[in-house]
């Protein structure tokens, strides 16, 4: 209980000073103040207050919002057990009671010995090994009942000595060496980045494109080169070559390579990053860089992969957006509960520093730019752009109104900026090095390049795939060998859900089409973020209802006051129906309160809130009483009519 | 916002808008109010309640967006009762209460409550929700005012949203997420702010309550009316009341004046008006020993005291001392009788702690609204504006932190705008007019007095280029006003476009200028020698010398020329700046007549004690800072035996052989606008026509240029700059053994209205001597411990604090707060006061 030590408040002036605005800093500084104590204390709110310049109520307003940080003592390890839609499926309620019991504590409670804090989390990002679960943000994958209590012995025996005590959560920090730093861009700089305008009007074209690859990946090509996360082992595989190129050529070739090369964001929304890239308004300066690397669409596990394993990839396509449009610092924003990809990333920030691959003369040019990583606390909507802008900022992660508020024209600090998504970033090294062309020669017509998917479920094998974007189709990538290899024990599919858990529910019927955007658009639903989630006829179709209306009804940041009050109002009709406790005209009421938060029911979804993640939580809703209402219907009570029933004897 | 308007079409009707401005402000200037919850005109919209959706077109087809977000746009097509419009209200609601609770019953907005008012007219019959709601502990005394009820709240971030944006004291939040959010403070931080009452008038639901109004009334039950607080912005408010009793004060939106914010000492200040403490009849001192009198005793103990003075010592043995809490009409009564009826001019309203009157008169007017307009710049020649003008500091701060103002200070002192202004000059007391003449014409070398000469130049740029208000008050009774007003008259000769608003802290004191309460002038910012011929025609007299302001009334009363001293709710013991010349002047008059509404210290030495009336039981017109007119509103009956003020003239008149022909204050008024040519053409009903009343002069450009239309020849000349004539400034050389003090205002001080308020009490504290933190360092000062402040008026003990917005060298201590007194240090013939300060003793 206590103020930050005398080390800990140097780091934090440090943090601070990366920043434009001090307040930014505040969420990294939580996690100090976590680091230190285990969880963070009102003193240490009030010292985070006095080091960023405002009230202890603001910091604590910013605090509470997020899930990772924790206001009182809790045990050594939390153990978080993600009960995500995916390891829903792969049984993790089973997990869940199994590890109430064997521990002796209820969900959220702490062991007498003080070892283990016991918690259930939404999904963590690992669906393809589920049931899954966190240690201290430290990944244990395909957990059954009887390697949950051989882990939790092993923690007890101190078996896991990497495993650090809670609060800490990457053991790598970024350290940006003196005389390293491109400098703060401060949001009131009058005019672009000083570099900018002696590369205007040169008209360098990019230099010929290279010789693509034959084995079709683009943004996993490394994953299975155990050192690609290091600078030397990324340099041997043609690391940072796009960077070396673009740098050759003027800013406008390469925006103009990038918008040839018909880019869709990776995140969700699917919108055309070369497009996107030419909202920055001409005239306007500073300009800034937002990477999203805060994954967190239940199903989803394709950013995490691309950020642990070849973070310098992801590093080089930061600085390739930079170069193109002139702006003058980068924040890299990962999920909290991402520790590894945090170490990571901070690994190989601080190599590239180092070797004048980021910061001031990049590559020995004028060009340079700052990437500060920034890690979150746990908050889903905060993958939402606006909401990630204001967490960035200090902030509860609450998003703003489009308009007035698209982040490329009033974006972080009221400046323009680009908001874009890990996987789409990291797409930039390859288009640049082998050409916009070579680029759309990899996938269908709309849809160019390829697209990683994570395939979890009732499949045989899940796993994380790149494949052709737009020419693969549902039945490819859920039943063949080199994907999904089809569903588990020879059962038949019920349903899948083709883009995350907002996205409406596919059935055997959609199984041919292709991995399109506009093909499955078109067809009521969304390829959202790469999860596809499948279920087999097993599955109990309102439970996995739900779970995903459940997840949003936690995630709602309580902004709009039909998502906040109405996704945990649809969760408490579900719960009750699941109670055998349903009402005659719940499954109406359902529909109605759906239809008060997503008017009409249509696809893509009108709002009565800011975002779609209330509309989100009407999806598996509207899919459930669509495909599956007698399954509902099956849980309400029988009503015997009184007459017909045989009288005692 | 742009001046041409722009054609949208409403529920089939096309109007007109300005362009840029909100829909939701559009539809509802075209009578078709859109229900809403967290929309505040006076706010940024946030677009959380989602209340206020509509169905708009804009060329792509109809679809639902929030009008308080939405900027109105040439073609906009809007229905705001269409199906899909109705259901996503209706949606709303539903979900608004959900979790709401139904104890309308015995809630204290019941009655008054948006969200009662919208369910009852379109909420569903019944709750299709059946669950248990959520449940917090209620309520939460988050202040000492102010109680929450989260359960009631409905998150609409009014609240928190004011707490930050506009007073930017982010005290208050949201904590948690999703269906767990709820607003709450700090633990052990409360909302304790000067403006914490304006989040309760602004809930739209019953979640904020304050503590003065819980549970005392129902909506329903009170009688409103519409009022002007007597404060020197002279806020509006509405004044409600139920079976005689002032039970609640609020803030009322004129664009002119407040925008509908109060600060909470006014606000809550009601409370005084009903307190035990207040004088009810009559005294009369009888063996040293003031004892109830009837009236007729009581005045006819006044009138023989007066008779006694003019025939002994003349018209200027009589002074009168105080007035500035009244309105014009009693201020008016009570400058004819002193200077029609008995002619003196010893008079003056202000008590040392104003400015000279005829500066106040001749500097050309600013307004509130030209202050804060955008592009412009303001420099404040003033102490903190959040401790003595809480309206004006909310504007401000807003203008200003919007980034659409540029402020300068000129303070010895940080203030809470410090962190917002341009540029901050650390004046040392005394400095100020030497600072004034380095912006105009800056030294050579880095710096004067510690300010960089780049800092000046910048300063004069801005000054020169837009528009430009001086807010012109004192920052320190410890030092003369007359530097100050050196520097406002110098800025003013060499800046011709600058305006100037004068914050005379006591409330109505701009307009007992106005009135003529104040010595050398006459109604009217007229003078004695230019419009003495006018009044004296219409009075039968005016004073034929010339009279003292307050100090040099006391200084001739401590002297024995002063045979009756009148105090018009004037406490010198307590608010004139030099303590021991008080004293020496009430010990040495003759008879003391006060006219009171509490028995403060000076009212203690009175011979004559007169219960007056206060705000609440009368009707009259409050002239602010700007020369604005607004309505005073009667909404209680006062005490029996308590009479106005302008009676109370009129009665003193009448035992002096003269009538006032005042028998009501529309008498006063109208005589008023008949005779000053500022005043002239500011009806009693004119000024009430309006929520933002009238600004005087009502012909003029607001300058102090009018014309008159006087019942007979040609309207007195008002005060110019080339009347003004200020005593010398002498520049005192600053003594390095010395700390030069600043005797500074707090909000809650030890005033007879906070004192009598149960409510606010408590508020005031003993004050401390603050001290930069290394002089508190230098003295070997820890907290608490007691020091010695010797001036050569004086000595006091007090604790000390270290303060970072106290400048080297410098000393504050506030007045008035109930501890150490600085006034027992002041002198008030010395130019700065200057104070040696002893280290504690081991």
């Amino acid at each position: 209980m206590a103020r930050l030590s005398d080390d800990n408040t140097r780091l934090a002036n440090e943090i601070i000073g990366r920043y434009p605005r001090a307040r930014s800093a505040l969420i990294p500084l939580l996690h100090v103040a976590q680091a230190q104590d285990g969880h963070v204390s009102d003193a240490a709110m009030e010292h985070i207050a006095e080091l960023v310049g405002t009230t202890p109520s603001e910091v604590l307003s910013t605090c509470s919002f997020y899930e990772m940080f924790k206001r009182s003592p809790g045990g050594t390890y939390r153990l978080n057990i993600c009960r995500g839609i995916s390891c829903h499926l792969a049984g993790a309620d089973d997990v869940i009671a199994h590890a109430s019991e064997s521990l002796g504590v209820p969900v959220g409670g702490t062991t007498p010995d003080g070892t283990v804090t016991l918690e259930a989390v939404e999904c963590v990002a690992a669906c393809t090994e589920a049931p899954c679960l966190q240690v201290n943000y430290r990944y244990v994958g395909g957990v059954a009942t009887e390697d949950f209590d051989r882990l939790v012995a092993e923690l007890r025996d101190g078996e896991h000595p990497d495993v650090p005590p809670h609060g800490t959560v990457s053991t790598v920090r970024q350290r940006i060496p003196p005389g390293r730093s491109a400098g703060v861009s401060l949001p009131e700089g009058q005019g672009p980045p000083p570099w900018w305008e002696r590369h205007q009007g040169s008209g360098d074209a990019l230099p010929a494109p290279a010789p693509a690859p034959a084995d079709g990946m683009i943004v996993t090509a490394r994953r299975h080169q155990p050192d690609a996360h290091t600078l030397e082992g990324y340099l041997r595989t043609g690391g940072y070559e796009g960077l070396r190129r673009a740098l050759a050529a003027a800013p406008a070739a390469v925006h103009e390579e990038v918008r040839a090369a018909s880019l869709l964001g990776r995140g969700g929304a699917g919108f055309p990053a070369g497009v996107k890239w030419g909202f920055c308004p001409p005239d306007v300066w500073p300009r800034y860089l937002v990477v999203n690397g805060d994954e967190s669409e239940p199903g989803t596990y394709k950013d995490r992969l691309l950020m642990e394993r070849d973070p310098h990839q992801l590093i080089e396509g930061c600085l390739i957006a930079c170069y193109a449009l002139g702006l003058s610092q980068c924040f890299l924003y990962v999920r909290g509960e991402m520790a590894l990809a945090a170490e990571r990333i901070a690994g190989a920030l601080n190599e590239a520093y180092a070797a004048g691959y980021v910061g001031s003369d990049i590559c020995g040019s004028d060009f340079g730019t700052d990437i500060v990583l920034h890690t979150g606390a746990g908050a889903y909507i905060v993958g939402e752009e606006t909401a990630l802008i204001e967490s960035l900022e200090g902030n509860r992660g609450m998003p703003r109104l489009k308009p007035p508020y698209f982040p490329a024209a009033i974006g972080l600090y009221g400046r323009p900026t680009i908001v874009n998504n890990v996987e789409t970033l990291a797409n930039l090294p390859w288009i640049v090095t082998h050409g916009a062309a070579a680029f759309v020669g990899r996938g269908a017509e709309q849809s160019a390049g390829t697209r990683v998917f994570a395939v979890s479920g009732h499949v045989r094998t899940p796993g994380v795939f790149e494949v052709p974007f737009g020419t693969t189709t549902f039945r490819e990538i859920i039943c063949d060998e080199r994907y999904g290899g089809g569903i588990r024990d020879g059962r038949d599919l019920k349903a899948f859900i083709p883009g995350g858990a907002s996205a409406p529910w596919f059935t055997e019927e959609h199984l041919d089409l292709p991995l399109d955007k506009a093909t499955v658009d078109a067809a009521g639903s969304m390829l959202g973020s790469g999860a596809i989630v499948v279920m087999d006829s097993t599955t109990d179709i309102p439970r996995a209802c739900h779970n995903l209306v459940r997840f949003f009804a936690r995630e709602s940041c309580g902004k709009c006051t039909p998502c906040r009050e109405g996704t945990s109002w649809l969760e408490v009709i579900l719960e009750r129906i699941l109670a055998g406790r349903g009402r005659p005209g719940d499954l109406d009421l359902l529909s109605d309160v759906c239809d008060n938060i997503s008017p009409g029911l249509a696809w893509p979804p009108r709002m009565t809130t800011i975002c779609p993640l209330g509309p989100s939580a009407a999806s598996p809703i509207v899919s459930g009483l669509r495909d599956f209402r007698e399954e509902f219907e099956a849980y309400l009570p029988r009503r015997i009519p009184v007459a017909a029933a045989p009288l005692a004897s | 916002m742009s001046e041409t308007p722009v054609r949208i079409t409403v529920d089939g009707v096309e109007i007109a808008a300005a362009a840029g401005q909100l829909l939701i402000d559009a539809c509802e200037q075209a009578g078709t109010y859109i229900p809403r919850f967290c929309y505040h005109p006076r706010m940024r919209p946030v677009g959380m309640c989602r209340m206020c959706l509509v169905d708009v077109d804009t060329g792509r087809g109809p679809a639902l967006a929030p009008s308080c977000m939405l900027e109105v746009r040439d073609g906009m097509v809007v229905e705001t009762a269409s199906d899909a419009a109705r259901k996503a209200q209706d949606g709303v609601l539903e979900f608004l209460l959900v979790n709401h609770p139904l104890d309308c019953p015995v809630c204290d907005k019941g009655g008054e409550c948006p969200l009662q008012d919208q369910t009852m007219a379109y909420g569903p019959g019944e709750s299709r929700f059946v669950e248990e709601k959520r449940h917090f502990d209620k309520p939460l005394a988050i202040s000492e005012l102010v109680y929450l009820d989260r359960e009631r709240c409905i998150l609409c971030d009014r609240c928190t949203r004011f707490a930050d944006e506009v007073a930017g004291e982010p005290l208050i939040g949201f904590q948690g997420r999703g269906y767990h959010t709820e607003v709450n403070t700090f633990p052990d931080r409360p909302f304790d702010s000067y403006f914490s009452g304006n989040t309760v008038q602004i809930c739209p639901v019953g979640a904020l309550t304050a503590r003065p109004y819980r549970f005392r009334a129902r909506p329903w039950d009170l009688t409103e009316t519409t009022s002007t607080y007597p404060n020197a912005t002279g806020d509006r408010v509405s004044v409600h009341a139920s079976r005689n009793r002032l039970l609640r004060i609020q803030g009322v939106d004129s664009e002119a004046v407040n925008h509908g914010w109060l600060a909470d000492r006014d606000r809550f200040s009601f409370e005084a008006v009903h307190s035990p403490e207040r004088l009810t009849e009559p005294l009369l001192r009888k063996d040293a020993e003031l004892s109830p009198a009837p009236w007729s005793a009581a005045l006819a103990a006044a009138g023989d005291a007066l008779q006694a003075a003019l025939g002994r010592g003349g018209p200027s043995s009589v002074a009168v001392l105080g007035g500035a809490r009244l309105c014009s009409e009693d201020q008016y009564a009570w400058a004819k009788l002193a200077k029609g009826v008995i002619g003196t001019d010893n008079v003056d309203a202000q008590l040392g702690d104003g400015l000279p009157a005829e500066l106040v008169c001749a500097l050309p007017r600013a307004t509130i609204a030209a202050a804060c307009r955008p592009g412009g710049t303001v420099l404040t020649l003033a102490g903190d504006l959040r401790e003595e003008f809480g309206s004006l500091f909310l504007r401000l701060r807003t203008a200003v932190g919007s980034g659409d103002v540029a402020l300068v200070e000129m303070a010895p002192l940080a203030g809470s705008l410090t962190a917002l202004a341009r540029h901050s000059l650390r004046v040392r007391p005394g400095d100020a007019d030497m600072i004034a003449e380095a912006i105009l014409d800056p030294p050579h070398g880095a710096a004067i007095a510690g300010i960089a000469t780049d800092e000046l130049r910048a300063a004069a740029a801005l000054f020169a280029d837009g528009p430009l208000t001086v807010l012109v008050g004192r920052t320190s009774v410890a030092e003369s006003a007359t530097t100050t007003a050196h520097a406002a008259l110098r800025l003013a000769r060499a800046f011709p476009h600058a305006r100037f608003l004068p914050l005379l802290r006591r409330g109505a004191a701009a307009g007992a200028i106005d009135a003529g309460l104040v010595p050398g002038l006459l109604p009217g910012r007229t003078t004695r020698q230019g419009a003495g011929a006018w009044y004296g025609a219409a009075w039968g007299g005016v004073p034929e010398h010339p009279g003292a302001d307050a100090a040099g009334i006391l200084v001739a009363a401590a002297a024995g020329r002063i045979d009756v001293l009148v105090l018009l709710g004037a406490d010198p013991l307590a608010d004139f700046p030099d303590r021991e010349l008080a004293r020496r002047a009430l010990e040495r008059v003759g008879t003391v007549i006060a006219v009171d509404v509490f028995g403060t210290a000076s009212v203690g030495c009175a011979d004559v004690v007169l219960p007056a009336v206060t705000f609440g039981e009368r009707s009259g017109t409050h002239v602010n800072i700007e020369g604005r007119a607004t309505a005073v509103t009667r909404q209680v009956t006062p005490p029996v035996q308590c009479r106005r003020d302008w009676e109370i003239a009129a009665e003193l008149a009448l035992l002096l052989g003269s009538d006032l022909r005042i028998a009501s204050p529309t008498d006063a008024w109208t005589e008023l606008t008949d005779l000053s040519p500022l005043h002239a053409g500011a009806s009693w009903d004119g000024v009430r026509a309006d929520l933002d009343g009238l600004l005087l002069p009502v012909a003029g450009d607001g300058n102090g240029t009018g014309g008159g239309n006087g019942t007979s020849g040609a309207p007195p000349g008002m005060v110019t700059l080339e009347d003004v004539r200020l005593p010398g400034a002498p520049v005192v050389p600053f003594d390095r053994y010395s700390y030069r003090l600043v005797a500074d205002r707090s909000l809650y001080d030890r005033g007879t209205v906070v004192a009598n308020c149960p409510s606010l009490a408590s508020f005031a504290r003993p004050a401390r001597l603050r001290l930069n933190p290394r002089d508190f360092e230098r003295l070997g000062c820890r907290p608490d411990d007691l020091l010695r402040v010797t001036s050569p008026a004086g000595a006091v003990s007090v604790a000390a604090s270290a303060d970072d917005r106290v400048p080297p060298a410098v000393a504050a201590l506030a007045v008035n707060s109930g501890g150490a007194d600085p006034g027992e240090l002041i002198d008030i013939d010395a130019a700065v006061c200057e104070v040696r300060v002893e280290p504690p003793i081991p």
